[in-house]
């Protein structure tokens, strides 16, 4: 390559520089990093001999038990099932949130077309169609409550990227079992096609594992 | 964070992010910044100064980070182009999009192309990141021999077609004139 053909490359790769807000932004958060491990150590420093002196403690006290020959209760199960829910968290990695085709806004939710609170009942694997390496479930749920539209049918199919058990292709931080309580936003399959026929799901939306919080918020923006 | 790491995020902050820019669109390298110093952070005790520049180890990290970024986002761009909007699926996808806005001449443009991924690779390490051979040898995970053969070669390749496409205009231009 001559000296002009490689300068024009040269060239064909200049690119802004980034923004102090955006070189600002990058260092705090593995400053950030940085201050988790540095506290974790810390911690780990302190728990470690505490709990080693637990356990031998625990240790003495059975053996102490069992050479004394007194009757002990055995531990028991809690009787009651725990009502809550554990804090609702996105399907989908939030962390790779910014590479869906658009920003995942209130503005946005605001405006989805298809959303409920459901129970997962069942989730077949779609073989790949004219995608190559494309894999979608088609998902029905137990509909418990519809939000948007304000009714619809008591079982309802969507087409989600992710199946049961951490099925997927790309990265997800909470996956979803068969029988998990689940709030799904969806959208259309095609741009202007109908919302309610088995709408996509789970990638690149709002949809996240239940917890009552989180289905108070949607039923008030989304009853409006 | 120390001081040393806090220094080569200061100093390649901005190498780094027109690295990322240049393989990506829609200002995702502002968000892959952050994965890159999180990462490096993580792996700097796998840093050897015996083996290479900070600067080098940091463009592998980015490369790595890049590299997940589109595995991850494999499924994300194929259902965003079913649904109708457009978004490069990989690294290639996004620097043949960079060369096209670019108005680069048409035989730079192809040539590049043509070139093989690894080849093609290497030299935009070399053109576009400024490294020297050495350097986007660490970067890539192969010995300096290597690397320096393998851009030889490819810039051979672009010498043959450039000239080959300058000869063949050469042709159509006197075609022209004998008519």
């Amino acid at each position: 390559m001559n000296d002009d053909n490689w300068t024009t490359l040269q060239s064909a790769g200049k690119v802004p520089p980034p923004s102090p807000e955006v070189l600002a932004h990058a260092t705090q958060r593995v400053a950030k990093v940085a201050a988790g491990s540095t506290r974790r150590r810390t911690v780990r420093r302190f728990l470690a001999p505490v709990l080693a002196t637990a356990a031998t403690a625990a240790v003495i006290g059975v053996v102490a038990l069992q050479q004394g020959g007194t009757p002990t209760a055995l531990p028991v199960a809690p009787a009651t099932t725990p009502t809550t829910y554990p804090p609702s968290k996105p399907l989908g990695d939030p962390n790779v949130s910014h590479s869906c085709a658009y920003p995942l806004s209130p503005e946005r939710f605001a405006k989805v077309p298809v959303a409920f609170d459901g129970t997962v009942l069942s989730a077949v694997k779609i073989p790949e169609t004219q995608d190559a390496g494309l894999t979608t479930w088609n998902v029905t749920f137990v509909v418990n409550e519809w939000f948007r539209p304000s009714s619809g049918k008591q079982q309802f199919t969507v087409q989600m990227g992710i199946g049961p058990g951490h099925q997927v292709q790309t990265s997800v931080t909470h996956g979803y079992e068969i029988g998990d309580r689940l709030l799904i936003s969806g959208a259309p399959r095609t741009e202007g096609g109908d919302p309610m026929d088995r709408p996509w799901a789970g990638v690149c939306d709002f949809s996240r594992t239940y917890d009552v919080p989180t289905a108070d918020t949607w039923r008030k923006i989304l009853s409006k | 964070m120390d001081d040393w790491f806090a220094a080569q995020v200061e100093q390649h902050g901005p190498d780094i992010h027109a690295y990322l820019s240049r393989r990506t669109a829609g200002g995702v390298a502002d968000d892959l910044l952050g994965d890159v110093w999180v990462a490096a952070y993580g792996g700097r005790s796998g840093f050897d100064p015996d083996l290479g520049t900070p600067r080098a180890w940091l463009f592998g990290v980015a490369r790595h980070v890049l590299h997940g970024y589109y595995r991850k986002h494999r499924l994300r761009s194929t259902m965003a182009r079913v649904i109708g909007i457009d978004r490069p699926v990989d690294e290639t996808a996004a620097i043949d999009s960079r060369l096209d806005a670019a108005a680069l001449a048409p035989q730079l443009r192809t040539g590049l192309r043509a070139l093989p991924a690894a080849e093609r690779e290497l030299l935009l390490l070399v053109a576009w990141e400024n490294l020297s051979p050495t350097e986007a040898a660490q970067v890539l995970g192969i010995p300096a021999g290597t690397a320096r053969s393998r851009l030889h070669r490819a810039r051979q390749r672009m010498d043959e077609r450039l000239s080959g496409s300058a000869q063949v205009e050469d042709e159509t231009t006197r075609q022209e004139a004998d008519r």
